[in-house]
Order: structure tokens, then C-alpha cells, then sequence
């Protein structure tokens, strides 16, 4: 077994093109449900907006920047029709009504009729070329950068510097917002919205702000994301939104630096995982008991156990505060 | 005009009451709030069923009455954390009974709760910052950037100041959830007090809070409508009701009973009879002695007065 090699790889994974996008979406999610108490399952409907929203166009021959903006409008616009009727309801009814909202966005992008415009369940491909026109780097096939193994090809490059850069803006605008006179307001909003209200908050508006706001992070995250690799309705299932959850959970929920701690633990614990398993499985340490075709369900499983002893023995993540956590609601 | 000033001159502006008819729906010579015809069922069951009430303004009126008997769906009515099902409630003179519960809050009406709604995870300060109105930064667009800032100072300054009357100010960086139950309370009433309301709602202001505090709280209460906020509140307590109140509406089974001075309220036989034992608002006790009283344990059967405290101690802490 190479230790090292699977330390490196587990490390350039976790500052790879997916976890950034993870880390943004997930600083979207944590201003939903970490600052604002939105229990919000249909994060990854965002995601799905932000990349249609900027395939489609780009697909049509429309400018970049168009292209750009068309995402962002569509991610507002599926944020105004899931929350307008969704924040209304109880709280508990919004995390319904949002798996629902997200299962029915993902159903009819791939839909025999959307096909014209959506390409149904083949996805769009080959959509990104006015992206990748602006990328700095050096694109040849033997172009690494980095050093060592520690190294990434030009193009996945630019989008890692992209998304990192909007991760880091990202993190100040969340950070600005929550110090401000909003923030304090959002969080009442989560601590206690009948409190609220009898201060004068519009709770209704302040859940629509934050949970908007949250949802332009998905869709830049997804955007990225299609840039990256293409764009297919099956990506967006409900089940990815969990895993932005378990990233934000990782880091601390409510908490500024929680998304880019858990995004880069996450895939850090995922590929690391992966690796070992791999190679003792190739090492013959369990002899004839296990194939290598058996290493995905096992990393999962013990990633599954890795995020279990995390609620056991830290609930409040890497960076929460153990304070808050024992603050009951009552 | 700022509450926030420790020495408010004793001289208030004592409302004249004396001429007002002490029966159900008495006009006043200047009400701030009218109420007409609320009502509200919960099934078959008429929680509240106020015909005609007045609030005076500058006064401090106190609403009384049984266990059950509506004082706090009349809270709920007023404020718009229920909706009535009929009947209209005018505030300055504007209908309010048609606006959502936090423009009504923006109009001048804050109230607390029986069960106090402490914001857990927001700190003390944060907890009192989060009341003062008209903030700048609480819009989305200006909430980036730095201008908010000088605003958020002097709020912080007056929060402080408002802490400390309420031996609170050492408390100011923990977390409102580590608050003990009675500190919570006088948290909500100071958090209130920090929204500058021209009419302040308490539900049962003194339930689990000690009787030196206790005392000290009705001192406030006088500050507070010294200082031009109308005060209306809910009490078990009678002592307190006597030392404090201008006015006492009684109210039982969702009806306003009887209205007029404590001593016309305490000698009412309809208001005696709503009371089991028919023996509490007599107000003969002074308020040193029955708060005592009710700092005994609450097993023992004491008066109805200090039973119904108690009973709402209790009720607080499940
Ligand atoms: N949401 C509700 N659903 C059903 N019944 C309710 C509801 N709220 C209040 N009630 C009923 O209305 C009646 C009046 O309740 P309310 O809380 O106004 O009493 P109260 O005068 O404040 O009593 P207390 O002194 O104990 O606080 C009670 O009998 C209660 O059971
Ligand atoms: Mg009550």
C-alpha cells in the first residue's frame, strides 16, 4: 500500500472542481437552513436551474455573460416559485413542499416534451466552449500544474479558480450580511419567528430574501459544475442535496467557515477512503472475502460511519459551537 | 422620546380617571385603543367575547380574571396572533384588526408573552439590538456595507442602559438561552421597552420573577408610562395590580366583567364570585407580604391569588 499516493490523491480532490462546488452551494444552503432555520431539501433544484439556465442559452450561440445571467434569473425564479407557497406553510411543510419542488424541476427537464429545449435524458453537451476560451492556463495534453502528483490539468484549473474565488466572495458577502442588522434579524427569524414577528420583523420577506439569496449560490455551484462536466437531469437528484447537507453539517451548520471546511473534509475523507480501500482489497488484506468491485459500496459505508461518530462526538461540526448545540429550543 | 433616561420625574401626568363609570365598556376621556365586538371561538368554545373596551392612553391598565378566562386570546386578538373571527380594534383611531401581526408591532403595539419567547442562540445584547426600530441596515441592500454601524453603536449604548435597570447588564455577551426563567422574562420586557411602542402589552410580567426584582419591575413599569408609553398588562398578582395600576379591567369566560379602580373591581360581587374563594382582589395585602407569599413552594394551598402565580410558574417550565 502507497500511503502517500492516496494522501496526495485524497488531497487533490478535495480542493478539485467538485468539492469547491460543493462548498459553494453548500454557503448557500447554510444561509437557508444554518442562518435562516429553512429546512430547504430541494437545494440541488437551484444547482439544476443555475446550469439549464446557462446551457440552454449557450446551446442557442447567446454570449457568456447572457448566458450567465439567464442562470441566475432562473435560479431566482424557481426560488420565488418554491418559496412563495412553501414559506407560507409550517416549517415543517417547506421541507416537503422543497423535495417535491426539486423531484418535479428534475422530472421535467428530462421530459419527453422539454426534450426541444432540455434534450430530455440525454442531457446538453459540448455547451461550455465560450467558458473555456477565457482560461489563462496552458490546455496541452501534458500540461500539469502543481507540484507533483499535487497537480491539475489547465482546464479543470480554471474552473477551480473560479469557483474558489466565488467560494471566497461568497463567504465575505455571507459574513458581511450576517454581522449586519439582517442577519440579526434572520436569526430570530430561526430562533423564534412568533418573537419576531412581535418586534416588527417580516418574517414571510426575510425567509424569501435568505432563501433566494441561498439559492443563487446553488446555481452558481451549478453552473460551474456544468461547465465542468456537462449538464443531465440525473445529477440532480434529491439525494445530492443531502450530500451538500452532510458537507455543511461537517463544518458546522451557521457558522461562516463551516461550507469550505466540511467541502474540502468531505472529499478529503471520500477520496482518502476510496484509496484505502482500494488498495487493501488489491493487497489481499481480507484474502478472497472482497473484490475490488466491492470498494464503492464499502467507502460509502464507511463514510457513512465516519459522519455518524462526527453527530456522536461533535455535533456542532468542525467549527460550531458546543454552546449552541446545548441550547434547547424549549 | 427615549425610556432609556434613569430619572423620570415622579410627577407623571396623572390620567384622570375619576370622572369614567366604573362598568363594562366605560369610555375614556382619551383611549388609545378601542376595541368593538371581538370575538374569538376556538370550536364551539368562545375563548373571548369583548363587547366594547377602552384603553386609556398614558395610563396603566391592568387586565384580571381567572385561569382560562381570554386575558391573553384578548392579547393575542389585539396583537394579531389570532385572528378574530369578528369585530374591530382601533388603535390611534386606525382599524388594525385587518394588518398582520408585525405591522401591527411596527405601528406601536408591542407585547410579551406568557410563555417568554427568548431568541436561545442570539446573545442578550443581540436579543435587545434586535428590537430597536426603524434600523438601517435591516434592509437587505444596506445591510452591506458600513453605514448601519453608527446606528447599531448607539442602540448598543441605550440596550445597555435598559440591561443594566433591568440587573441584566452582566448578562449582556451570554446567550439568551442560558438565561435562567425569570431573567428571560425580564429580558422580554426589557426587549420590548427597546422598541420605543407607544402602547406596551406584559402577560404576566412578575410570574417567576423574585419579589425584590419583582418590586423593582413595578418601579419600571411606573417609569415607563411616566415616560409616555401606555401600559396594559396582565396579572395574578393583586398586590401588584393594586400598587401599579390606574385602571382594572376583570375579565372571565372571554367577558369583560367589570372595569374601574382597583378598590371598585376588589368590592364587585360579579368580580368575587369569577374568583374561586371570591376572597383574592381584595387588595387589603400589602405588596411585601403577599410577594412572600407567593415565594413559598407551590404545593401548599394557599389563597387564589397566589395559586393561580404559582400555577403559571408551573406552566412555564413544561
Ligand atoms: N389555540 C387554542 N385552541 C383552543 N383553545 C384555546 C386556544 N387558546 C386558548 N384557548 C382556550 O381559551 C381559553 C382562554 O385562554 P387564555 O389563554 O386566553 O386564558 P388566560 O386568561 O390567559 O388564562 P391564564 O391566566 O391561565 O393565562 C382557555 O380555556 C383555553 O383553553
Ligand atoms: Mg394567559
Amino acid at each position: 500500500m502507497n500511503w502517500g499516493e492516496i494522501t496526495v490523491d485524497a488531497l487533490r480532490t478535495s480542493f478539485g472542481v467538485t468539492a469547491a462546488a460543493y462548498a459553494l452551494a453548500a454557503i448557500g444552503l447554510n444561509l437557508q437552513f444554518g442562518f435562516t432555520g429553512l429546512m430547504n431539501f430541494g437545494h440541488i433544484a437551484s444547482l439544476a436551474a443555475g446550469a439549464y439556465g446557462v446551457a440552454i442559452p449557450l446551446e442557442e450561440g447567446a454570449p457568456l455573460w447572457l448566458a450567465l445571467l439567464c442562470g441566475l434569473a432562473a435560479s431566482i425564479v424557481v426560488s420565488l416559485f418554491l418559496g412563495l407557497p412553501a414559506l407560507r406553510l409550517r416549517l415543517d411543510y417547506l421541507a416537503i413542499a422543497t423535495i417535491a419542488g426539486g423531484e418535479i424541476l428534475r422530472l421535467i427537464l428530462r421530459s419527453r416534451w422539454a426534450e426541444p429545449v432540455t434534450q430530455g435524458v440525454y442531457g446538453i453537451q459540448q455547451f461550455s466552449d465560450s467558458f473555456f476560451d477565457l482560461n489563462p492556463y496552458p490546455t496541452g495534453p501534458t500540461d500539469r500544474i502543481g507540484i507533483g502528483d499535487f497537480s491539475y490539468d489547465g482546464r479543470s484549473l480554471w474552473v477551480m479558480t473560479v469557483c474558489w474565488s466565488l467560494v471566497i466572495i461568497g463567504t465575505l458577502v455571507v459574513w458581511m450580511l450576517i454581522k449586519s442588522p439582517w442577519g440579526r434579524a434572520i436569526k430570530a427569524v430561526r430562533e423564534d419567528e412568533y418573537a419576531a414577528r412581535s418586534l416588527g420583523k417580516n418574517v414571510f420577506f426575510l425567509r424569501m430574501q435568505s432563501f433566494t439569496i441561498g439559492g443563487v449560490f446553488g446555481a452558481l455551484a451549478g453552473m460551474l459544475l456544468a461547465f465542468d462536466r456537462n449538464v443531465n437531469p440525473d445529477f440532480y437528484l434529491v439525494v445530492f442535496t443531502f450530500l451538500i447537507y452532510a458537507v455543511m453539517l461537517l463544518g458546522g451548520a451557521g457558522t461562516i467557515l463551516g461550507p469550505i471546511v466540511g467541502a474540502i473534509l468531505y472529499w478529503f475523507m471520500f477520496e482518502w477512503l476510496d484509496g484505502f480501500v482500494l488498495s487493501s482489497i488489491q493487497d489481499g488484506w481480507y484474502g478472497e472475502a472482497l473484490e475490488e468491485s466491492d470498494a464503492g459500496p464499502i467507502r460509502f459505508v464507511l463514510l457513512g460511519l465516519g459522519l455518524v461518530l462526527l453527530i456522536v462526538f461533535r455535533p456542532q461540526g468542525i467549527f460550531g459551537k458546543k454552546e449552541e448545540v446545548l441550547l434547547s429550543d424549549s | 422620546m427615549t425610556r432609556s433616561s434613569v430619572a423620570v420625574p415622579d410627577s407623571s401626568p396623572a390620567p384622570d380617571l375619576s370622572s369614567v363609570a366604573s362598568a363594562p365598556g366605560a369610555s375614556k376621556p382619551d383611549p388609545i385603543l378601542c376595541v368593538k365586538q371581538f370575538r374569538k371561538s376556538f370550536g364551539a368554545f368562545t375563548a373571548a367575547d369583548v363587547d366594547y373596551l377602552e384603553i386609556q392612553r398614558h395610563a396603566i391598565t391592568a387586565l384580571i380574571g381567572p385561569n382560562g378566562a381570554g386575558k391573553t386570546t384578548l392579547f393575542n386578538l389585539i396583537t394579531g396572533f389570532e385572528t378574530a373571527d369578528q369585530g374591530s380594534c382601533l388603535f390611534n383611531e386606525h382599524e388594525i384588526s385587518n394588518l398582520r401581526n408585525w405591522q401591527i408591532a411596527r405601528k406601536g403595539i408591542v407585547r410579551t408573552f406568557q410563555h417568554t419567547r427568548a431568541l436561545t442562540k442570539l446573545t442578550v445584547l443581540e436579543n435587545m439590538l434586535l428590537a430597536a426600530p426603524r434600523q438601517y441596515g435591516e434592509k437587505l441592500l444596506r445591510s452591506c456595507g458600513w453605514k448601519w454601524r453608527g446606528q447599531d453603536a448607539s442602540n448598543t449604548g441605550k440596550a445597555m442602559d435598559l440591561l443594566d435597570r433591568f440587573s441584566l447588564a452582566h448578562m449582556a455577551d451570554e446567550y439568551a438561552g442560558t438565561l435562567s426563567g425569570g431573567q428571560r422574562k425580564l429580558l422580554e420586557m426589557a426587549r420590548a421597552l427597546m422598541a420605543e411602542p407607544e402602547l406596551i402589552m406584559l402577560d404576566e410580567p412578575l410570574a417567576g420573577v423574585n419579589p425584590v426584582l419583582g418590586e423593582a419591575i413595578l418601579e419600571h413599569i411606573k417609569d415607563v408610562c411616566a415616560g409616555g408609553t401606555t401600559v396594559l398588562f396582565v396579572e395574578h398578582d393583586m398586590p401588584a395590580v393594586q400598587a401599579i395600576s390606574d385602571w382594572v379591567v376583570c375579565m372571565a369566560e372571554g367577558i369583560v366583567i367589570a372595569e374601574g379602580t382597583h378598590a371598585e373591581v376588589g368590592q364587585n360581587p360579579l368580580v368575587l364570585e369569577a374568583y374561586l374563594g371570591g376572597s383574592v382582589p381584595r387588595g387589603t395585602v400589602s405588596v411585601s407580604d403577599s410577594e412572600s407569599e407567593s415565594q413559598t413552594s407551590a404545593e401548599e394551598p394557599e389563597p387564589a391569588a397566589s395559586q393561580a402565580t404559582s400555577g403559571n410558574q408551573k406552566q412555564q417550565e413544561s
